[in-house]
């Protein structure tokens, strides 16, 4: 029966909303194939209760492995045990879930098994006549698709996160979960964690803000931004930023919405001062409602936008937050 | 230290999708203007670089890049800004190498040139957002790969590298020789090179390596096609904008808190 092989990494205390992203893409893909959907768990510390939500999530079947030596960092001693995984499942593809681990991970084991790699995937579906996995992922920024088939197996895919809803709970699933003996090389750990920080926009997770308002290149500065906290802060949402204030300094890395940052799927993304590269679009493509305020009437963010307004941000943002207020008071 | 950094040239990925053509048949890229740009993010790969060169007592960097003789012009700008040598590696026997190809002609070359104590790569293409050379030179070279890298510095021996992750960041610690694939933060927005160095980089030599410099046979690296692009297309959209109008921004602000509470948006 053909299979395909989703991979967890690194668990929290429970299964994320990235992972349950994984096991339904990967359950929709194994019953268009009508075949199985196995997980593998890896980590420093996996639980039975990883192995029983996966289970309820879509999986067929849990593998799981906990080593001390599969911390994140780790991504040589990551692909051992995905590849002892592969020779024992033999799947038709193998997904991993956009992060930094899977992408450094998927193209090298890719190389090492002389198969095809698609990152930043957005779409896969068993084309209904051939049989085979039909790949989709954006390129020139967004701009273009283009689509891929593999001609030998497991093709390694890395899935774009808020590409499809997370999978809901079904405990009535078939608990099946074995344990996977690894006998892992320690010379292959050749990074060492020195540091690590968290970091978090104001208010809550970016990716999972159901508002989210946004600066660009437009705010002219850091200080500006501080106008858009107090927006976000009374719309009860977070905020985010273009490649190009952040390249700037103006905020944080971790604020960048786009291509190469993050993928945001709010109810309502307020984009002020940001021109729509298309890079930065491609973050915002599951956002419901999309409002831009830029003073350039042609800026191609206009093209995406739901409500538009032509104004300078010191002259509407200071008005919008008093009218947020006044309204709140009401 | 030895540095070598690979760069791509690409269609400026800039353009208005208006600008974008693309043969559905033929499964081709163009535009009317061209404009080739150094991929940008192998631009952020070589300000980090070049900022450890020059952090690092006795270290040089090169440039290279794999594609038609055209990448010359970026391999000037490498050296307008300041990198130390550059060498372009072009052979039209391999014009379209997939990516197996390309990863072990590249792979042949740095270690023809080297051996270099870091690789660099940029975080991904631009244009098609590979992602991949970075690892799959690590993996054809044995070496260990670590990605979205921004900052590098020397610490004794090893090298601690300050990366991103999807939830902050985190500085690792390794022993070159390694690969690396950097990506954009505040620290590494690329130097604009001074219309000196611009004039100096037309004057240095940049060698070209071919198939038969490298002792690869065109033959021997065909025939890996994993992937098949069976389609590519701009995709429909009929999104249509609202503007909302006012006297000043008072008016507009009003008008648009009224219009998203219509919309039922808030």
């Amino acid at each position: 029966m053909d299979t395909i092989l989703v991979i967890i990494s690194n668990p929290k205390e429970s299964i994320s909303r990235s992972d349950r992203e994984l096991l339904a893409a990967g359950r929709i893909l194994a019953d268009q194939m009508s075949g199985q959907l196995m997980a593998g768990i890896f980590g420093n510390s996996v639980e039975e209760s990883h192995a029983k939500e996966t289970i309820s999530y879509g999986a067929d079947r849990a593998y799981v492995s906990a080593d001390p030596l599969l911390v994140e960092e780790n991504s040589e001693v990551a692909m051992q045990a995905v590849e002892t995984l592969i020779q024992e499942v033999k799947p038709q593809a193998i997904i991993f879930i956009d992060k930094t681990s899977s992408r450094e991970i998927a193209p090298r084991l890719a190389y090492r098994l002389k198969t095809g790699c698609v990152l930043d995937c957005v779409e896969m579906k068993v084309e209904e006549n051939t049989g085979h996995l039909l790949l989709t992922k954006p390129i020139y920024g967004g701009k273009a698709v283009a689509l891929f088939t593999a001609s030998q197996i497991p093709v390694v895919v890395v899935l774009r996160t808020r590409t499809i809803d997370p999978a809901e709970s079904d405990q009535n699933r078939q608990t099946d979960i074995k344990n996977l003996s690894l006998s892992l090389d320690s010379s292959r750990v050749r990074t060492r964690l020195v540091e690590r920080i968290l970091e978090q926009s104001e208010g809550a997770n970016l990716e999972d803000a159901t508002t989210i308002i946004s600066g660009g290149r437009g705010m002219g500065g850091p200080e500006p931004f501080q106008l858009l906290e107090h927006l976000a802060q009374l719309l009860k949402g977070s905020v985010g930023a273009s490649r190009a204030a952040c390249d700037l300094g103006w905020v944080p890395t971790s604020w960048q919405i786009g291509q190469t940052g993050k993928k945001v799927a709010p109810q309502l993304y307020i984009a002020i001062g940001i021109s729509g590269a298309s890079q930065h679009l491609v973050g915002i493509a599951g956002a419901k409602h999309i409002i831009a305020i830029n003073t350039d009437p042609n800026a191609p963010i206009f093209k995406v936008a739901e409500l538009g307004v032509v104004e300078d941000y010191n002259n509407i943002v200071p008005h919008l937050i008093e009218e947020v207020r006044e309204r709140e008071t009401n | 230290m030895k540095i070598a950094i690979c760069i791509k040239q690409v269609l400026d990925p800039d353009i208005p999708t208006s600008e974008l053509h693309i043969d559905r048949d033929q499964k081709t890229v163009s535009t009317p203007n061209p404009s080739w740009v150094i991929n940008i993010f192998d631009e952020n790969a070589l300000e980090t670089a070049l900022n450890l060169r020059d952090a690092v007592e006795d270290s040089e960097l090169t440039a290279l890049s794999f594609g038609p003789e055209t990448c010359i012009e970026s391999l000037r700008k490498a050296l307008a800004m300041q990198a130390d040598h550059a060498v372009l590696i072009s052979d039209q026997g391999i014009e379209s190498a997939d990516s197996f190809a390309k990863t072990k002609i590249i792979a042949t070359a740095l270690n023809q040139l080297g051996p270099f104590d870091l690789i660099l790569c940029g975080r991904e293409t631009a244009d098609w957002h590979g992602a991949k050379l970075g690892s799959f030179l690590a993996e054809e070279l044995g070496l260990p790969c670590v990605n979205f890298v921004t900052q590098i510095t020397k610490e004794g021996e090893n090298l601690h590298l300050r990366r991103q992750t999807e939830s902050g960041w985190e500085v690792l610690e390794i022993s070159p020789p390694a690969v690396l694939t950097i990506t954009n933060d505040d620290t590494n927005l690329p130097r604009i090179p001074k219309v000196r160095d611009s004039m100096m980089a037309f004057r240095k030599e940049i060698p070209t390596l071919t198939l038969e410099t490298l002792n690869l046979d065109a033959q021997e690296l065909k025939g890996n096609e994993v992937l098949n692009m069976t389609d590519i297309f701009i995709p429909e959209s009929d999104q249509q904008c609202l503007m909302v109008e006012g006297e000043d921004g008072l008016e507009k602000a009003k008008n648009l808190i009224s219009k998203m509470e219509e919309l039922k948006i808030v």
